[in-house]
């Protein structure tokens, strides 16, 4: 599969499994943003899916894409000094990330669309 | 996993809820003189505590993913004296024991637990919404 995409469709699941971990890290903030003494916590991805990249008509052969194992680091940055009760959670800070994680996902998941729609009309000839 | 983002959250929506339960029980009973534990109503508070699910997450370092729960509904002792002469629960000097409820208090937590409840129901259809894109890969 990666050789008839170049690595893009394996770079491109990698990014969705980790918007789909993320999710679940800011739920679990949101889920406690009153619990007292929880400390916020957030995922980054090592090798960030650099978009730009994948738009590159011809995949540069140096650094191709897809071919490292997914890289999640957990991160413990507070949004802020934590509160009186020792929570740190900042729900706003929290809320926009949700939305940005899940506006990525849609990203990832509209580009993974166009490369099966790219080998379906390879396929079909029209 | 979408089963497990959506777990956490329902947590949290369960457990705002029973913080507005036990807010509806305190507005009810701000001028409740007498109870069946003798005495005036005493103002309860929600407890909540992270938990541990019991399903193991595939985290790099084996995190797992906590929701939230509440471990207790706990009584407050105080109550406040207000002189009212003539009420049936009303001791030789005129007083009556109260429940020392502010509403204004109550009012307020219930809003907190309102917007926590929401940022919840939001958190669970951004989830909807990136599963429901996912599926949508097959078509």
């Amino acid at each position: 599969m990666s050789d008839l995409f170049g690595g893009v469709v394996e770079a491109l699941r990698q990014a969705s499994v980790f918007a789909t971990r993320r999710h679940e890290l800011l739920a679990e903030n949101v889920a406690n943003a009153e619990t007292p003494s929880y400390k916020a916590h957030d995922l980054s991805f090592a090798h960030e899916l650099d978009l730009a990249r994948l738009v590159q008509s011809t995949p540069d052969p140096k650094s191709p894409l897809g071919q490292s194992q997914l890289d999640l680091r957990l991160l413990n940055q507070p949004d802020g000094p934590a509160k009186l009760d020792g929570n740190d959670v900042d729900i706003d800070k929290q809320m926009v990330r949700v939305s940005q994680n899940a506006l990525y996902h849609n990203v990832v998941v509209q580009l993974l669309k166009a490369q099966f729609d790219g080998l379906k009309s390879a396929i079909n000839g029209r | 996993m979408p089963h497990e983002a959506m777990s956490i959250s329902a947590s949290a929506l369960s457990a705002q809820r029973t913080r507005l339960n036990v807010i509806a029980e305190n507005l009810a009973n701000a001028n409740t003189t007498k109870t069946l534990q003798g005495g005036p109503y005493r103002r309860r508070v929600t407890q909540l505590e992270s938990e541990a699910p019991a399903f193991a997450s595939l985290l790099p370092d084996q995190q797992n993913l906590r929701g939230v729960k509440v471990t207790g509904v706990v009584q407050l002792p105080e109550t406040r004296r207000a002189f009212m002469p003539g009420h049936p629960d009303a001791d030789r000097d005129g007083y009556i024991e109260l429940p020392n409820i502010n509403p204004v208090m109550e009012m307020a937590d219930m809003m907190a637990a309102t917007r926590a409840y929401e940022a919840n129901v939001s958190a669970i259809q951004a989830m909807k919404s990136m599963a429901q894109k996912a599926l949508e890969l097959g078509r």
